[in-house]
């Protein structure tokens, strides 16, 4: 006969009764201080896995239940009735299980986060339908409404342009918009894979609609390959995934977290999409039989663009400036001087979402040399 | 602590009661980051090598750590809910995500209409996850309950709120008195039904003081983000600046503008967290309302948590999680509930009597369907 102290609760009030639990090899026996014996049917007995700090519980019939601290003593009840007290306090109290298990926590969720979140994102984007992607535009172009202001080039313009697109790629399924975008200067994005937009700026800095070709064909790639649609699937998927892990600093903590962790990728391509664009804009210009040196061309003008912003759209009116297409040496002198001094300019790469420009326009060049 | 909830904005009268001699009993919570740590972990391991079937088995252990280290007059609290229970609940949660996933890949009208359908589900899941985490909370062998009807629900968790904000948010702080009251009252510890005492008003003095916060943080920041501009940007760029406004020059070299730009897009994010920081706020004073006013027949649950020092625990854990990606988890809880139930007793003639209800009986599936939507029902 053996037995520990603790607490006996009859389920029907909440009177505590101090009491001792006996027990030999075939029965188990609750004696409370003042009050009847309790037998207690083994066949029914439910004994808690035992969790460091709180008493162990066990219960059986209609919610009586005996509760102890007595930690050696559960330990003999445990032993003598064969009573398991779980894997998983086995595996708690063990410290190296535990130092494994954080490294191993550490190394699944980089793997998830890295790999597995944008693979499976990648091919979940496929199924999003167009209709999907079209609303995606809308609601994108409409946040941006409030910088934004209709095109002032020409219609005539406008439907030349779209119509050169074409000529060139069975693309009809993917509007072209054309916008002025305070401050922004030239540029062009992808909305969503069935929308992209070029600013005024961007038309007005090419020389030659080849130009602008490169640069439409580099938006379809990301438009064909659905990235937009990708970065938003990450982005879902890495909320809920910190959500599920931290569980308590709530939605507002775990934004914070995901920004925190993926501040410099959330932003709308991660660079490996810049490239693979990159990748498909060379290819179908080489389909089309223009030569990349157009992509070249437009790279550079862009990297010049960036470091000298306009910002008085009314001298636009007075017509062409010959200021605003220097020679291509005074544009490397440029981009090469500014590269090497400016310390802040190096952080920004550093978080920037496209490769560097010179990057971009050697791999063109690689691509030019791989044909000829 | 469990399923307590809140009540009336204070100065209930106590001088119409009988007279009994009540005595306080404190909650105090036991449990340390480090043993919760490692429980923690292992049941990450594991839900994410059983791609989430363990966190059902995950969630009960987690919970019984913490009821189980939560102390009332000398006896700790009880969580009972069986790992097949909300695994069952879970499966119908992620099933019911998936739908609404794929109906978004679908069409937008199918994606609307699952959308509609998932709102209208919402105030029926609320009621069964309270139900279930009530049936499944004990004290000396006692369960808790929760007997919310469906029809008061939709009007609490769906019309008020949107009256709410038809009411350009007048009526919103409304609609949380509304909502605490519906949970509170109709709780019960085993066959005693607990009674919410806080008023409309203890409500909008709340959410008043945080939209205060918030206002006078985003005041201070733009005085401080002037004189930042002004002092960071040498007296070049601003000549350049009105230089460009009159010479009409096509282009021009402004070096600093990208920076310019940077600083613009910081200050979004640092309202977005201002923001953030004023919802904390919220929360703390929330807490401390609502735990401050809760009757269960003669006991009457208090506090005296300081809104400062609960803000700041919950503003630190947040920032700490972050700091070390969500590893700081553990201890971010145990801190949180420790700091919290220090700060809680129940004003109480005696602790002995509460009859214990009919056995309740309710599947895991309302629980768990909250669960699988981030409802954060429950502390």
């Amino acid at each position: 006969m053996r037995e520990l102290r603790g607490a006996y609760f009859d389920g029907a009030n909440s009177r505590k009764q101090p009491a001792l639990l006996r027990w030999s090899a075939s029965s188990l026996t609750v004696l409370p201080d003042d009050g009847d014996r309790v037998s207690i049917d083994l066949t029914q007995l439910r004994l808690d896995s035992p969790l460091p700090g709180t008493p162990t519980r066990m219960s059986w019939g209609e919610g009586q239940s005996f509760v102890s601290f007595d930690v050696d003593g559960l330990l003999r009840l445990r032993r003598d009735l064969a009573l398991d007290q779980g894997w998983a306090a086995r595996l708690e109290r063990n410290l190296s299980v535990v130092f494994a298990a954080a490294a191993l926590c550490i190394a699944l969720l980089a793997l998830i986060t890295i790999w597995g979140v944008p693979a499976l994102a990648a091919r979940m984007a496929q199924f999003a339908p167009a209709e999907s992607s079209d609303q995606l535009a809308d609601v994108l172009l409409a946040q941006l409404e409030p910088i934004m202001e209709p095109s002032t080039l020409a219609q005539s313009r406008q439907r030349e342009l779209a119509g050169y697109f074409l000529s060139h790629e069975d693309a009809a399924d993917i509007r072209v918009e054309f916008r002025s975008i305070d401050g922004l200067g030239p540029n062009a994005f992808t909305l969503s894979a069935t929308t992209m937009a070029f600013t005024d700026e961007l038309v007005e800095l090419a020389d030659r609609d080849e130009e602008l070709l490169a640069v439409y064909f580099h938006e379809l790639g990301h438009a064909r390959l659905k990235h937009v649609e990708q970065r938003l699937l990450s982005a879902s998927a890495w909320l809920l995934m910190f959500g599920l892990m931290t569980g308590d600093v709530g939605v507002v903590g775990d934004m914070l977290l995901s920004a925190a962790l993926f501040g410099p990728a959330m932003s709308p391509y991660s660079r490996s999409m810049e490239r693979e664009a990159d990748a498909y804009a060379i290819d179908r210009l080489l389909q089309a039989g223009v030569s990349p040196q157009h992509f070249i061309a437009i790279m550079e003008k862009l990297e010049y663009a960036s470091r000298f912003i306009r910002l008085s759209p009314e001298s636009d009116a007075s017509g062409d400036d010959p200021s605003s297409s220097p020679d291509s040496e005074e544009i490397s002198a440029i981009i090469n001087r500014d590269r090497e001094k400016e310390f802040a300019e190096l952080v920004l790469e550093n978080f920037s979402t496209h490769p560097p420009t010179p990057e971009r326009i050697a791999y063109a060049r690689s691509r030019m040399a791989e044909i000829e | 602590m469990i399923d307590a909830e809140n009540q009336d904005s204070g100065n209930i009268a106590t001088g119409s009661e009988p007279q009994v001699e009540l005595a306080a009993e404190r909650f105090a919570f036991h449990g340390n980051g480090t043993d919760y740590f490692r429980i923690w972990i292992v049941n990450l391991l594991f839900s994410i090598l059983t791609l989430g079937i363990y966190s059902a088995w995950a969630k009960v252990r987690t919970k019984r750590y913490f009821y189980g280290n939560t102390e009332l007059a000398g006896d700790r609290f009880e969580y009972l809910a069986s790992p097949m229970a909300i695994l069952k609940g879970r499966l119908i949660g992620a099933a019911l995500l998936a739908v609404y996933t794929v109906a978004g890949f679908i069409s937008i009208e199918i994606s609307f209409v699952a959308f509609l359908a998932l709102t209208l589900l919402l105030p029926f899941i609320f009621v069964q996850a309270l139900r279930f985490n009530a049936v499944n909370s004990a004290w000396r062998g006692v369960r808790f309950g929760f007997d919310g009807r469906f029809a008061p629900a939709y009007l609490t968790y769906l019309l008020f709120p949107i009256l709410g904000v038809l009411t350009l948010g007048l009526a919103l702080p409304w609609a949380f008195y509304r909502i605490n009251r519906f949970q509170i009252d109709n709780h019960r510890f085993g066959a005693t039904a607990s009674r919410a005492t806080a008023g409309p008003g203890g409500f909008y003095g709340i959410v008043l003081i945080s939209l205060m916060a918030f206002t006078s943080l985003a005041f201070v920041f733009s005085i401080a983000f002037g004189v930042y501009i002004m002092a960071s940007f040498s007296p070049e760029f601003f000549e350049s600046l009105a230089e460009l406004e009159n010479s009409g020059a096509d282009t021009v070299a402004v070096p600093e503008m990208s920076s310019l730009i940077l600083t613009v897009v910081l200050t979004y994010f640092v309202f977005l967290l201002l923001f953030f920081v004023a919802g904390l706020l919220y929360e703390a004073l929330r807490f401390r309302l609502v735990f401050n006013n809760i009757e269960l027949a003669d006991n009457k649950l208090r506090n005296n948590l300081s809104a400062g020092g609960y803000y700041w625990i919950l503003l630190s854990n947040m920032l700490l999680t972050i700091v070390t990606l969500g590893f700081f988890t553990p201890w971010a809880r145990v801190r949180r509930a420790r700091y919290a139930l220090s700060r809680m007793w129940l004003d109480t003639a005696g602790l002995e009597n509460f009859a214990a209800a009919e056995a309740d009986r309710v599947s895991a599936r309302g629980d768990e369907i909250g669960e699988a939507f981030d409802l954060g029902i429950g502390i």
